[in-house]
């Protein structure tokens, strides 16, 4: 098992994508809703907690762009070079056939979304001014709609095989 | 009286975590993402300004492994024992309120904190690869201790690791659910608590902190989201129809409709018909008008049927049929209409042995449970709650009287209280407390002398009885026979410093003396009746009950003056009743005094 990906993965989606970011989003929007004041938290929120996402981004980037390489069961194979064209095979195979294709291809797009949502948020963001609650009240849909998508990367991403596995 | 919030158990490593400088920043999120507010306790230094408008519940933290607070180049260690210290801390008699619910984390991060693991988040070790092991998992061992302990509690797993990979780990170990961590909201906890949460009427409507009323009020809960007919069941007294208000309560679709309350114990047999199905202008004598029926007055909503023990077999006929197809024909109508009704029905008598009997149809009784059964705990299993019950009751009796002074019942009072059988139930309970608040209008403290309390059997074990404030203290855990009790009660002295705690004993004494020589007596004779095949039900021998009694030989004439002699020992009402109610005893005494004449 390749546990450099693992504890990658482990560190983005675990320790922080559903145990940070996702809960601040759910608390924000509840600041936004007038259920919880917290004036410390609003601006920790802004100016700290969700510019994380630019750097955790291409950290997700990274991992999704480095699982097939590193989980293919092709590792698990020590063939003579001649052989080259097995390696590939395997690849292929695993794929095609285990749905790995289409649960990358769907994390892929689902990040590529959140980042497009987390775009339209750094338009609303004015870096000029100490933000309030207040002023956001009126994107609350947008930020809803990033915490969502958050969470649908959440479990894209966990959806994929936690171990390299013969086919 | 307003209710209280449910209160939440959160075990979590890292939310259970304490600081010394700084809040715990997670926590804080969490208690922002779902709504709930901390009460924890442990903030040293620097309180959260963090303010929760309205919590959906109280939550406390605690973080399972020790030290709680620690820093780097600390190792960090999971704990059950003190784990589970804290999970029966708060479940406790005196544990007010009670854990409405656990949320459980799975993975425990142990092992040591280093300056990298700090940074991360303050206090958190690195972990070791055994805390992400499922078969390792701390989470499912202090799962497995609670449960062991406290199998009532309900316990939810809430965690980031993915759910198919535990769900049959968590389930065997009697969790009832899972919540993904980042999928935490108010309304997901407001679900599990509506589900499996022990929380108390919010409408502070129904009184009680008990496990058994909380159990009760719970699997109501359950059972009033179906559409299923409900049966209750309990003594008499114990709340039935409020249940049944509090089924309609929480209904997803009928809570808006009506709820019709029919009580089949208080209509004549000729009634119950024409009551319930309803009847059309001239189907009977004496039907001068149409009339809707109860059951058409519920439809869309619920129909709270009370007593259906004394439900008339022709009637129980008809509602089979009503239940079957739902539809109702009115008596003198000769054809049906469709109703919509949930059936919610009551008893408190054993309508099982009944249907076995035939007394009450057994196709009936299945309809009127589809929806489930649901048992209200009779008083004495819930005697916690008397404190509670008192409070509410004195509240509502000086509330009929808006110049009344507020009555403080005192602990000695609720004490005394707390040690009645209350074959009654809360009824008799409340009608004590009114008694007591309407007898004495111009005194502020109700003390045990102010309570006329039910004639019943009282606990022959003094257990939670305390003597009046000054007196010598009674050591209540040694009271084992009767012989100690009558002998404590010889020497118990009353305080002459203190008049409130013995004036106007005497005819408690008096009467308390008439009522023990009765059942003793009532034991001697039925201990010495002599049954034969042509008088089966017995007869009285007077000469060897009144021997059992006095421990002396005695002539049958001096038996029998001796009877008259024990009956008339206390002019107390409640003494006459108490004869009056013992075929026995009352068969005794008309027989003595016949031959007396």
């Amino acid at each position: 098992m390749n546990l450099s990906w693992q504890r990658r993965r482990n560190a983005f989606s675990h320790a922080w994508l559903r145990n940070r970011y996702i809960p601040s989003l759910r608390k924000w929007l509840n600041v936004l809703d007038g259920r919880v004041e917290d004036r410390e938290f609003e601006k920790m929120f802004i100016f700290n907690v969700l510019p994380e996402w630019r750097h955790h981004g291409d950290e997700c980037a990274d991992l999704l762009r480095t699982f097939a390489p590193e989980m293919s069961p092709r590792k698990l194979i020590n063939w003579p070079s001649d052989d080259d064209w097995l390696p590939e095979l395997i690849d292929l195979l695993w794929l095609a056939r285990c749905g790995v294709r289409t649960q990358l291809k769907l994390a892929q797009e689902t990040l590529g979304l959140a980042d497009e949502a987390y775009g339209v948020i750094l338009g609303i963001i004015s870096q000029d001014t100490i933000p309030d609650a207040s002023d956001f009240r009126s994107y609350r849909n947008t930020f809803s709609s990033f915490c969502e998508l958050c969470q649908t990367l959440a479990k894209r991403i966990e959806q994929l095989p936690s171990e390299v596995k013969p086919i | 009286m307003k209710p209280l919030l449910p209160r939440i158990l959160v075990v979590d490593d890292l939310l259970g975590r304490g600081h010394h400088e700084c809040r715990n920043e997670e926590r804080a999120v969490f208690c922002g993402q779902v709504l709930l507010k901390d009460v924890t306790g442990d903030e040293v230094g620097r309180k959260s300004h963090q303010v929760i408008k309205r919590p959906v519940a109280e939550a406390v933290f605690v973080r399972g492994q020790v030290p709680r607070i620690s820093t780097v180049d600390d190792v960090v260690e999971n704990a059950l024992a003190v784990t589970l210290e804290s999970v029966l801390k708060g479940w406790g008699r005196e544990a007010s309120p009670k854990w409405a619910l656990i949320l459980l984390d799975l993975c425990f991060y142990t092992g040591l904190v280093t300056a990298r693991s700090n940074e991360r988040a303050k206090g958190m070790p690195e972990g070791r690869l055994t805390d992400e092991d499922p078969q390792e998992y701390f989470g499912l061992r202090v799962l497995e201790a609670i449960h062991s302990r406290i199998p009532e509690v309900p316990v939810v797993i809430m965690s980031h690791r993915p759910r198919e990979t535990v769900s049959r780990e968590y389930a065997l170990r009697g969790a009832m659910g899972f919540l993904p961590r980042e999928e935490a909201s108010e309304e997901a906890i407001r679900n599990y608590l509506f589900r499996h949460g022990l929380v108390s009427d919010d409408r502070g409507v129904i009184v009680g902190n008990s496990t058994p009323l909380l159990l009760a009020l719970r699997t109501a809960r359950r059972a009033s989201i179906g559409r299923g007919n409900i049966l209750m069941r309990g003594e008499r007294g114990t709340g039935k129809e409020l249940l049944a208000h509090y089924l309609h309560h929480h209904s997803r679709d009928r809570k808006n409709e009506p709820l019709v309350v029919v009580n089949a114990g208080a209509l004549g047999p000729s009634l119950f018909a024409s009551e319930l199905f309803g009847h059309k202008r001239g189907a009977f004598t004496g039907a001068d008008e149409s009339r809707k029926g109860r059951i058409l007055e519920a439809d869309g909503g619920d129909l709270f049927l009370d007593e259906i023990g004394y439900l008339p077999y022709d009637v129980q006929v008809a509602l089979q049929r009503t239940l079957e197809y739902g539809e109702v024909v009115r008596l003198g109508e000769n054809h049906s209409t469709s109703v919509d009704v949930r059936f919610l029905s009551a008893t408190n008598v054993d309508i099982e042995g009944q249907a076995l009997t035939e007394d009450f149809r057994a196709d009936l009784l299945d309809k009127l449970r589809t929806g489930g059964t649901i048992r209200l705990p009779a008083l004495a299993d819930r005697i916690e709650d008397v404190p509670l019950l008192v409070e509410r009751f004195a509240r509502e009796a000086e509330a009929i009287n808006p110049q009344a002074l507020h009555r403080s019942i005192e602990p000695e009072a609720i004490e005394l209280l707390s040690t009645c059988q209350w074959s009654g139930n809360v009824r008799a309970l409340r009608t004590c407390i009114f008694q007591a608040v309407n007898s004495h209008p111009d005194v502020e403290h109700l003390f045990p002398v102010h309570l006329d309390l039910p004639l019943e059997k009282e606990r022959t074990s003094w257990e939670g009885v305390r003597e009046s404030p000054g007196t010598r203290e009674l050591n209540h855990e040694s009271f084992r026979t009767l012989d100690e009790i009558m002998g404590e009660a010889a020497r118990y002295e009353f305080d002459s410093s203190k008049p409130v705690d013995w004036v106007g004993r005497y005819p408690q004494i008096e009467r308390a003396y008439a009522l023990l020589l009765a059942r003793y007596l009532s034991a001697a004779l039925k201990a010495e009746m002599r049954h034969t095949p042509e008088n089966p039900e017995g007869t009285i021998q007077f000469r060897p009950s009144l021997r059992l009694l006095t421990g002396d030989s005695i002539t049958t004439s001096k038996a029998q003056d001796l009877v008259i002699k024990i009956r008339h020992l206390s002019a107390d009402p409640d003494v006459a009743r108490f004869w009056d109610s013992d075929p026995v005893l009352r068969c005794a005494y008309e027989d003595c005094m016949q031959k007396r004449r």
